[in-house]
């Protein structure tokens, strides 16, 4: 037999698929046929059919890869110091054997459970002792105690455990027809029990009945605690000790559905099994449903659907009956019994069943909590769901459904294709496993923004390679089911877009565009035109974008169903208008996007988050400051709604409505919302996770509430974080920031040294003429007056406005800046006696701050400027003018940088010295 | 199911089942998935689905959208594959 050649196969694959497709009575003839055209061929087809006839009759990897390693325990063999009585039990994961000590010291029964586990490597028999040395330290009422851990002599692990003679807590219960309270008092001792495995960082992750058992004496006991994984980050890293090779069909009853997913396992694990448990002991039932289902139907169950409440599944059994007999062995009907399970036990399981770790209840302790309170009559935490989170729920199903459905069975797959590695490639097919589940998971969120903050922007590899292998396992799903490979291409494609890749993102998203041309679903036709659009816009394809938009929306019809998919749309288009710089459509799109979700069935949460953002920075970007705010509150008013003011998405909201209060002159309101950023940023990651442009941008605002050191510390720890990220742009901002900060403090040389600094790194990465060299010049001007050197001054100054009306007039930005330049330039005029000058300028930038301000609204930019324009006119002797001036100058000032700030004060001084002579 | 570190069991419905494959034998198979992966990835999928994790063809059917006897066409072509793999590396 020559050595298989890879290229031959390839050769021969179409014949093969044929005949492979051709009834066996039909093949004789079809290959008679191809024998006639080319006779090699049709021999070596020959061959392999004959082949492929005795691989069927041997059953070639018909059977499943089970290992054979079954326990040859006999009774009476001896393990360690134990002899086996008698076999108790058999399941997937190994044998149970009733014994007791051979030697005799104890009167003591124990159970033995061998796990058909081989032990990886030479220091597995050890490490496993060691840990399971760890686990019998668990001492506890409600555990069964783990007496000893051991290899027997056929190298088998096994674990020597307390023998609990006992029932599974559910059939225990059903036996004496407990009714409920009496059931919530024996699962508050379950409760106990994990608690306390949870306070030695051991998690269960298999509570199930029949790891929960009672005695005759009504005592609880759990078992199993042995194969908890240990919380400790060395254990953890530990690469796995125990290879599983038992194969056969899961049925994850009581996992959870990170369990499934591949998602973190911890004490919320337990939970959410416990929450299975609860509703199991109170109903009867699976909280997935009722009856045999396949594995694919439970996990889908799982992962994806919420459980109806435990109240209506009373009643939801088909048939009558068995309604009547759970409730008979609960000491009710049907009816007490959903009425007692109405409200606030409905609202216990549905938190401790929350597909989200992060929703559950935060700790079992705080579970135990709660049913105590519930037996108490007390009102318990845990929260209904509101209409809205309901609400938000089900346009995420609608929306996702179908994506969903696909995905979760790919993570599935994915997951237990990372089950059986250790029988293939291990690494490799683990880590393929998990990142598979990382996407089911992000696609879980609707939301592009939740999507960034599910997989951390800190890491963009681990985000890359996601998306890498995402697309990869659509390419090798075919075109199978077009419509979910578009809705997941589209998913690729804005994560590909958020991390910057514009390149991988078009690729996909063109993908997904061509596979929708084949559909006839109007939405998904729509979503894969309007998703395509934004990354042409970055890459200046205006024209082509925009029509994608409009044809996007011709698609869908003017009814309500579509209206998600509308919003959608809307929402793309408002991004392609604002990278055409057509700032007022892209608004004009948000906002026809919030009033028709507002006014549908759909209206949610995170999407209206999204618009409120998308909204904020739209009026941001428009230098529409005095919009901007409202709306960035908004935002995050609706962030605490869902519970996610502590994400980077929050971390991100913060800065820039701080930043925006920045540029509005209102210093003192933007310092603790900069602080709530730096708060949330550090609470998320660690000190190091703090954006170095969120530093600068505070550091500028204590510089402008006079806190000049604390300033200075923060803008020296943004510019070493800066250099150290190689973040040029925060760089360039920290120099400036720098030079400000410096500058105030008196000390010239530094600042200008930092001006120095900053003008190449600025030359290199700007056109030349953009409103930033307008700043440089400004703050060089500023620097001059200070230094008494006027007409240095007033050259640059002049300089400034010259570069910014340049800018401005060919269409860039610093239209914000130019005002300011005015009043920068009144300042150097005063001293060198042209006041008239200084007076002019002062007016010209009142003139242009003023339409931008309401009226109430308080700046300090406008502050200084009354006062600047004040003392203009006080030295040309127009008192009266001047007093008025420093009247509001003094009431902006006061308001924006607080009683105490120099400027505020010298302003109040102003305007009494300035009343002065209007007094009788 | 694996979830890296320590060991973990789930609950398990093992019909024992009739034919069971040796480790040996298992090892070549792996390998020679491996290479089929990168001839024919669909065909791999297919049987780290069926022989590994023990899905039915409905259930593989079902999951990735194609007909039951598409599935079961594949596999018949993958399991010729790794026989033949299997046998020509056995025989080198």
């Amino acid at each position: 037999m020559p050595r298989f050649d890879p290229d031959w196969w390839r050769s021969i694959t179409p014949y093969l698929d044929e005949a492979l497709g051709i009834p066996l009575e039909e093949r004789g003839g079809w290959l008679s046929s191809l024998r006639e055209k080319n006779p090699d061929l049709a021999h070596h087809i020959e061959t392999l059919l004959e082949e492929h006839q005795v691989l069927a009759s041997e059953g070639f990897l018909e059977g499943q890869p089970t290992a054979p390693l079954t326990s040859p325990a006999v009774a009476g063999d001896t393990v360690d110091a134990y002899r086996l009585i008698a076999e108790i039990g058999r399941g997937g994961m190994g044998s149970v054997w009733l014994a007791e000590r051979s030697d005799g010291r104890f009167e003591r029964q124990v159970a033995i459970k061998f796990l058909n586990f081989a032990l990886a490597g030479r220091g597995g028999a050890a490490r496993f002792k060691r840990e399971g040395t760890i686990l019998g330290k668990l001492s506890h009422l409600h555990i069964a105690e783990l007496v000893d851990a051991g290899v027997s002599a056929w190298r088998q692990p096994y674990l020597v455990l307390e023998y609990v003679d006992g029932a599974h807590i559910d059939q225990y219960c059903d036996e004496h027809t407990l009714e409920v309270q009496a059931r919530l008092r024996i699962f508050l001792d379950v409760l106990a029990a994990v608690a306390h495995a949870h306070a030695n960082l051991i998690v269960h992750r298999d509570i199930k009945p029949s790891n929960v058992l009672v005695g005759k004496d009504g005592q609880v006991k759990l078992l199993d605690f042995g194969i908890a994984k240990l919380l400790q980050p060395e254990v953890q890293a530990a690469s796995p000790t125990l290879t599983r090779e038992a194969g056969g069909a899961l049925t994850p009853e009581y996992a959870a559905p990170e369990q499934l997913t591949g998602g973190a396992i911890t004490t919320a694990t337990d939970v959410y099994a416990l929450g299975v448990l609860l509703y199991v002991l109170l109903t009867g039932r699976h909280p997935v449903g009722e009856g045999p289902c396949s594995a694919a139907e439970l996990v889908k169950g799982i992962v994806e659907v919420e459980p109806p409440r435990a109240s209506t599944a009373i009643g939801e059994s088909s048939a009558g009956q068995l309604s009547e007999v759970r409730a008979l062995k609960r000491s009710t009907t049907p009816t007490k019994l959903g009425r007692l399970l109405r409200d606030d036990l409905d609202t216990l399981l549905a938190k401790a069943l929350k597909k989200d770790p992060g929703e559950r209840y935060i700790s079992v302790v705080a579970f135990a909590d709660d049913v105590q309170r519930y037996l108490g009559r007390e009102t318990i935490s845990a929260r209904p769901d509101t209409l809205a989170y309901r609400a938000s729920k089900f346009v995420r199903r609608n929306r996702i459904a179908v994506a969903l459905g696909s995905l979760a069975s790919v993570a599935v797959i994915a997951g237990s294709v990372g089950t059986l590695v250790q029988a293939r490639t291990a690494r490799r097919e683990r880590d393929f496993a998990r990142r598979q589940l990382l996407r089911a998971e992000a696609i879980n969120d609707l939301n592009f923004f939740l999507l960034s903050d599910a997989s951390p922007s800190g890491k963009p590899f681990t985000v890359n390679d996601l998306l890498t292998r995402a697309e990869h396992i659509l390419e090798r799903q075919g075109s199978t089911n077009n419509l979910n490979r578009v809705d997941l291409l589209i998913s690729i494609g804005r994560e590909y877009l958020s991390e910057d890749q514009d390149g991988k993102a078009r690729a996909v998203l063109e993908k997904a565009y061509a596979s929708s041309r084949s559909l006839t679903d109007q939405s998904a036709r729509a979503r894969a035109s309007c998703a395509l659009a934004p990354v042409l816009a970055r890459a200046g394809e205006l024209v082509r974008a925009e029509s994608l938009i409009q044809e996007g929306l011709a698609e869908l019809p003017e009814i309500p169903d579509f209206i998600p998919d509308r919003v959608f749309c809307l929402l793309f288009g408002s991004q392609v208008a604002r990278t055409g710089v057509n700032t007022r459509e892209g608004i004009a799109r948000d906002q026809a996007a919030q009033k028709i979700l507002t006014s549908s069935p759909f209206d949610n949460d995170v999407l209206q988050l999204r618009i409120a953002m998308d909204l904020a920075e739209s009026y941001r970007e428009n230098g529409q400051f005095g919009e901007a705010v409202p709306a960035f509150q908004q935002a995050a008013a609706h962030l605490s709604l869902l519970g996610r003011d502590e994400t980077e998405t929050a971390g991100t909201l913060f800065n820039n409505w701080a930043l925006t209060l920045d540029l509005l002159g209102r210093p003192i309101d933007a310092e603790p919302i900069y602080r709530r950023a730096i708060e949330i940023s550090r609470a998320n990651q660690s000190d190091e996770g703090v954006s170095p442009m969120l530093l600068i941008n505070y550091a500028g605002t204590l510089r402008q509430i006079n806190r000049l050191d604390k300033a200075a510390k923060y803008a020296e720890q943004g510019h070493t974080k800066a250099q150290q990220a190689g973040y040029q742009v925060a760089i360039n901002q920290s120099l400036l920031s720098l030079a400000r900060i410096y500058r105030d403090q008196g000390d010239f040389a530094r600042a200008k040294a930092m001006l120095a600094q900053v003008e190449p790194r600025l030359r290199k990465a700007l056109p030349p003429g953009h409103y930033a060299f307008a700043a440089l010049a400004s703050d060089r001007a500023t620097i001059a007056l200070k230094e008494g050197d006027y007409n240095r001054a007033l050259q640059f100054a002049n300089q400034a406005l010259a570069i910014d009306e340049a800018a401005i007039k060919s269409g860039g930005l610093g239209k914000g800046l130019y005002p300011l330049l005015f009043d920068r330039r009144s300042k150097i005029e005063l001293p060198m006696g042209r006041a008239p000058e200084a007076e002019a300028d002062a007016t010209r930038a009142l003139g242009l701050l003023q339409p931008n301000t309401q009226p109430g609204e308080f700046s300090s930019i406008i502050g200084q400027v009354h006062v600047d324009l004040g003392l203009a006119q006080q030295a040309q002797g127009k008192l009266t003018e001047a007093a008025a001036e420093f009247r509001s100058g003094a009431e902006h000032l006061q308001k924006t940088l607080g009683a105490d700030h120099p400027e505020a004060r010298r302003a109040v001084q102003l305007s009494q010295t300035q009343a002065l002579p209007q007094q009788p | 199911m694996k979830r890296g570190g320590q060991f973990e069991i789930s609950a398990m419905v093992t019909d024992v089942a009739d034919h069971l494959v040796d480790e040996r034998e298992l090892l070549q198979v792996s390998e020679a998935l491996d290479s089929l992966e990168k001839i024919e990835a669909s065909l791999a999928e297919i049987v780290d689905l069926k022989f590994f994790c023990g899905f039915s063809f409905a259930e593989i059917a079902a999951m990735q959208g194609v007909s039951e006897r598409t599935v079961q066409r594949k596999w018949e072509k993958a399991r010729l594959y790794l026989h033949r793999t299997i046998r020509a590396d056995l025989s080198s």
